[in-house]
């Protein structure tokens, strides 16, 4: 199947007629990697598959606003991003007068989860992974698992310089490598 | 061709190269992806079912239990106050001070009424001038004065604060 360049799509979507079928075109090319990329920070299913439309339905509704300054993609990835941590905020101020925070619940209820499959290995990752303060989460999530990140797309998506970014990252790695050994 | 590290990896460390980490451990539902697009509701504009209250409505919700907590608050001060109003002082005098023992004006006496003829004479002349003084200050018509001072004073009044002056009544009474 060839896939649509982004011009297409948005040339697709500006024309009335065909603009259903290139909003669908849209959701198809990117829903994965969108829905991973949250999934991976709400760890939930039904919390991911919740954000997923809430982002889709987003940019459906402010598509005509984009200014192609930067490209659809990273605009998409924005707007994930900032669904995902306002859920994120909402969640936390939930567990405010808890005694475990949210990040922690997730990590202890994430071994019973029906949709997680990892192995002890893979679960011990992403428990060190959830005990990660959000912004470090976000950059070691995007870069560690999708290898076709690079920081200066990350620092195009997350608006932070490379060098931070990079910082970011190393100081995410240094923390879940002393979770996993315990030291 | 992805190009290996030349670097080796420390034993404990997170080796970032090693693919069973990097297999994605979450799964979703058979036909996810592909029934995705069907679940868009474009049209109603219908977003995720975990709704939260709009801010505005959130705002007012949180004050309103605010402002119940700090009215069961004051009833429960207030409640707590009266419930627990001390025995003693439970006698005031004429200026609402608390006493904590009746005055004998406040015990009920029977007044001798042949003592009251005496009483009053020296009474009047006490109290008018008293209640006189302040009250030109402040009131300028003459009749209003007259009606202040003479309005609402009972001989029963003038004898009792008397006798809380410190009078001995049955002297006052006294006729040689």
């Amino acid at each position: 199947m060839i896939e649509n360049s982004d011009q297409e799509i948005l040339a697709l979507i500006r024309d009335n007629n065909s603009r259903r079928q290139g909003f669908n075109i849209l959701v198809q090319k990117y829903q994965k990697k969108i829905y991973w990329n949250i999934r991976r920070m709400v760890v939930n299913h039904d919390d991911a598959d919740d954000l997923c439309q809430e982002v889709f339905i987003k940019v459906f509704r402010y598509l005509e606003n984009y200014r192609a300054d930067s490209s659809l993609y990273t605009w998409i990835y924005r707007i994930s991003i900032n669904e995902t941590l306002t859920f994120l905020k909402q969640k936390q101020k939930r567990f405010f007068f808890s005694l475990t925070d949210y990040e922690h619940q997730l990590a202890n209820t994430l071994q019973a989860d029906p949709w997680f499959s990892g192995n002890e290995i893979q679960l011990r990752l992403q428990k060190a992974i959830l005990l990660l303060p959000e912004k470090q989460r976000l950059v070691f999530n995007m870069k560690y698992f999708d290898e076709e990140m690079t920081f200066e797309k990350l620092s195009e998506v997350l608006e932070t310089s490379v060098g931070a970014l990079k910082a970011s990252y190393h100081h995410a790695v240094k923390k879940i490598e002393k979770e996993l050994t315990g030291v | 061709m992805k190009t290996q590290k030349s670097h080796s990896h420390k034993p404990g460390s997170l080796n970032t190269d090693d693919p069973q980490l990097k297999e994605n451990p979450f799964q979703v539902p058979d036909q996810y992806f592909e029934k995705f697009i069907d679940t868009l509701d474009l049209q109603q504009n219908k977003g995720r079912k975990v709704h939260f209250l709009p801010a505005v409505r959130q705002k007012v919700k949180r004050y309103s239990v605010a402002a119940v907590l700090i009215g069961l608050v004051s009833v429960g001060t207030i409640l707590f106050f009266m419930m627990n109003k001390p025995e003693t002082g439970q006698y005031s005098d004429k200026l609402g001070r608390i006493q904590d023992t009746p005055k004998r004006s406040q015990v009920k006496q029977p007044v001798d009424t042949s003592q009251k003829a005496g009483v009053l004479s020296v009474a009047r002349q006490t109290i008018i001038p008293e209640v006189k003084t302040p009250a030109k200050q402040n009131v300028t018509n003459d009749n209003s004065i007259e009606t202040l001072t003479n309005e609402g004073i009972t001989d029963d009044d003038i004898i009792e604060y008397l006798i809380d002056e410190g009078f001995d009544v049955i002297d006052l009474s006294y006729q040689p």
